[in-house]
């Protein structure tokens, strides 16, 4: 019997706008920190300077712009490849309108300097409760549309789909594990070592699923669409599909080479992110070779130009990142602009370029009508595809050249470059070819903006958009026999679910588990104690600007870094850091041991006007530390949460934080005096001095640190 | 909260194994999807990477307009 029905283009077509319009001004706001790197006038205000903005663009970008645009493409095809509308009409708006809240949410609490300081996961306990919410409301409406599907085999791009939600799910509860202090703070639920291993699982992860895996399943619907021929090989796309989730959950650890994490963990990150080359390059061959014998069109067809150039640029990026993987690359690349190169050959590439290759397809077909300008188009692709060439090859150059400064050696053996700042100013040249990169890219998508809108004009929205198909077949519990036990899980969609669970979580287990049993892995330091009050309200200043965007605290064991920084860091330094500030990052100098390098009253001029104190630097200022008092009425509750967390406090110093806070600020305040500083001790800028003076300087308590192994509690 | 969960996992002997038992699991999955992937009849395979092309929708190119 043929059914009839509709398909509803509307929520399509607001996500589309979304992906658009959030795009934009997510790109916008990262050409703006672009510059703020070589005109730190602009670090205007306290809301729009680097540490703050730099999350709002990486925010903006995944969660925004690609997150929409996931969300447009598989409310358009996920309808169509199961021949049945989208499940609950309700369910498609309320997730639409909540994922939009949540997104000016975030736009609005990251200036203010609310943040959890994990990257890509900065939003607060509030705002990632409604994350949860939404996407559960997302995965309720994908599983009620694929349980009531007239098509019985579910397409090789649902499963991405399907196996992007499940482990975002997880990714997104498991490194959100956090105690609220207050209703815009909260503090991480694992500490140090733990905590990074977790932030790097969730983090390259998120890259995973969140912007690889579902843009798989588009490109494995839009492509063919585009071409208007299968994919070239529906057997690689199987093969493709499983290995690349079994083995992309295990390579997280690989952020973390040369740090205090366990020797293992980071080998295990290693091995598996080199095995990713192989899934990784069978998913873009396939793209690509499902073009075989169209390769004339390409020519033609501006949609197919925007796909082989992100297909390509997925193929780099992914042969990239297992190189960088390996140890001795990694000794190079990591804390320059190499990674930040290699991340915008996949954003710009990868996921910018599918998402406007979607959107040409995409906006003619439900206005039906033809695209108003090919011309424009091509212009958009030329100047986006000469954008990601500005943008990352100045980067790459930048990434080498102070890699090579920092570990230069005169013949005496000592540093060639002492003064960070040196390595800094040689490669401002590479920061404004970037900008003019990232310029030409957002002119592009600016044509595309106009270019989508004139379309719209001359054309004419089919809302619901009518099909046909033959009632869903009755299950006759048979399909199973015959051996072919993969087209029974297929067509099985809660089991399909089930499986890529057990899948990504074996590996998250794997990796996280062992590190939070065996205690031997993270040896304890006796010299290492909990911040006083003092320094704990300083580090949560420390964190609410961001400050981990450009300063890493984790000293790697090369002697170009210990002659640089001090004695490389230890695990076992890190225990009571909720949340832990390695950083990923160093535009500015690492700061794990600056603790009693500089008097105090050098920090007090320096976070004032760094430019004016330091010849040529380019962070930006903080004179509202001077203005704003210390938030003493949080101090109690957060000594409390501490405590609960495992740090050390004792019961009856809840009540006695503040007096130890003040006495201690007095000292710092006593102290600037001497030196001419005139400061009220409640300042919040002498809780940054005390925590800046305190980091890294445990292990110098005593003469000789005793490190000692603790076998169970 | 967490303390509670590891008190009783930290019980668990040899657990340094984990590692090594999940990669001859997954190593067992992925040959038997191999085998899999190779028996399948073509024609089914066929019909389901033909399933994104067959909305009746025709060729859907905005060459095709201008």
């Amino acid at each position: 019997m043929i059914e009839r029905f509709e398909y509803d283009n509307r929520p399509v077509r607001a996500y589309l706008w979304a992906t658009i319009t959030w795009g934009a001004i997510g790109m916008l706001v990262g050409l703006w920190a672009a510059l703020q790197l070589v005109l730190p006038q602009l670090n205007l205000w306290e809301w729009f300077s680097f540490g703050r903005l730099r999350p709002l663009h990486t925010n903006s970008v995944i969660f925004a712009f690609v997150g929409n645009g996931i969300f447009a493409g598989v409310y358009y095809s996920l309808p169509r490849l199961l021949k049945t509308p989208m499940w609950s009409r309700v369910l498609s708006w309320t997730q639409f309108w909540s994922w939009q809240a949540i997104i000016v949410s975030a736009a609005i609490t990251l200036p203010l300097g609310i943040t959890a300081s994990k990257e890509y996961a900065e939003l607060e306990w509030p705002i990632d409760i409604a994350i949860t919410i939404s996407w559960v409301l997302f995965g309720i409406n994908m599983f009620g549309t694929i349980l009531k599907r007239r098509e019985k085999h579910l397409y090789v791009a649902i499963w991405f789909y399907i196996a992007t939600w499940v482990t975002v799910a997880m990714l997104h509860i498991v490194n959100s594990y956090e105690i609220p202090v207050t209703l815009w703070k909260s503090y991480s639920g694992y500490a140090g070592v733990q905590d990074a291993l977790v932030q790097w699982w969730y983090g390259h992860n998120a890259v995973a699923f969140f912007l690889t895996t579902p843009y798989l399943g588009l490109m494995y619907y839009f492509v063919p669409k585009a071409a208007n021929r299968p994919v070239y090989s529906y057997k690689l796309s199987i093969i493709h599909f499983w290995a690349l989730i079994f083995i992309y959950i295990w390579a997280g650890p690989h952020h973390l080479l040369y740090s205090s994490l366990p020797e293992w963990a980071q080998t295990l990150g290693t091995v598996f992110s080199l095995m990713l080359i192989a899934p990784s390059w069978g998913g873009m061959l396939n793209g690509l070779l499902t073009l075989r014998g169209a390769w004339d069109r390409v020519r033609e067809d501006v949609v197919l130009k925007f796909m082989v150039v992100a297909l390509t640029c997925y193929g780099m990026a992914t042969l990239e990142g297992p190189l960088l993987s390996i140890k001795v690359f990694n000794a190079m690349s990591h804390f320059t602009d190499w990674t930040i190169a290699h991340v915008h050959v996949g954003a710009l590439g990868w996921n910018g370029f599918l998402t406007f290759g979607m959107i040409y397809y995409l906006v003619p077909k439900m206005f039906r009508t033809s695209i108003w300008s090919k011309k424009l188009a091509n212009a958009h692709f030329w100047i986006g595809t000469l954008g990601i060439v500005f943008y990352t090859i100045p980067l790459y150059f930048a990434g080498f050249t102070q890699s090579l400064m920092w570990k230069q050696f005169t013949p005496d053996g000592y540093l060639v470059y002492k003064n960070f700042l040196d390595t800094v100013l040689q490669i401002q040249y590479a920061y404004w070819l970037r900008a003019l990169g990232g310029t030409l890219y957002i002119t592009g998508l600016f044509f595309m903006v106009y270019n989508v809108h004139r379309t719209v004009r001359q054309g004419n929205f089919l809302a619901l958009e009518p099909a046909e198909a033959p009632a869903a077949e009755k299950s006759t519990g048979k399909e199973s026999t015959g051996g072919y036990w993969h087209r029974w899980i297929e067509r099985r969609p809660i089991q399909m679910l089930v499986f890529s669970l057990i899948a990504v979580a074996i590996g998250g287990l794997v990796e996280m588990i062992p590190t939070f049993l065996i205690q031997s892995n993270v040896p304890t330091i006796s010299s290492v104690k909990p911040y006083t009050p003092l320094e704990l309200q300083g580090r949560d200043i420390y964190v609410s600007e961001g400050c981990y965007n450009c300063h890493s605290q984790m000293i790697r064991p090369f002697r170009s870094e210990t002659e640089r920084y001090g004695e490389y860091s230890k695990a076992g330094e890190f225990v009571y850091d909720h949340p832990f500030q390695w950083g990923s990052k160093r535009t500015g100098p690492d700061l794990a041991r600056v603790g009693g390098k500089y008097q105090d009253s050098w920090h007090f001029y320096h976070m004032l006007d760094p430019g004016k104190f330091v010849k040529g630097s380019i962070m930006p200022p903080y004179p509202h530390m001077f203005e704003k008092d210390i938030d003493l009425e949080s101090t109690p509750r957060k000594i409390e949460v501490m405590r609960q967390l495992g740090v050390p406090y004792d019961e009856s110093f809840i009540a006695t934080a503040n007096d130890s806070l003040l006495a201690q600020a007095g000292r710092i305040a006593d102290n600037l005096a001497k030196g001419g500083i005139e400061v009220d001790k409640q300042k919040e800028i002498i809780a940054v001095i005390a925590y800046l003076q305190r980091l890294g300087t445990d292990i110098k308590v005593k003469p000789a640190a005793t490190t000692t192994t603790t076998t169970g509690n | 909260m967490l303390s509670s969960i590891t008190k009783y996992l930290n019980a668990i002997n040899g657990i340094a194994l984990w590692p090594t038992i999940a990669f001859v699991f997954f190593f067992l999955f992925f040959l038997l999807m191999l085998w899999w992937v190779i028996t399948t009849p073509k024609a089914e395979l066929e019909h389901i990477a033909n399933v994104p092309l067959a909305d009746n929708e025709g060729s859907t190119n905005m060459n095709d307009r201008r």
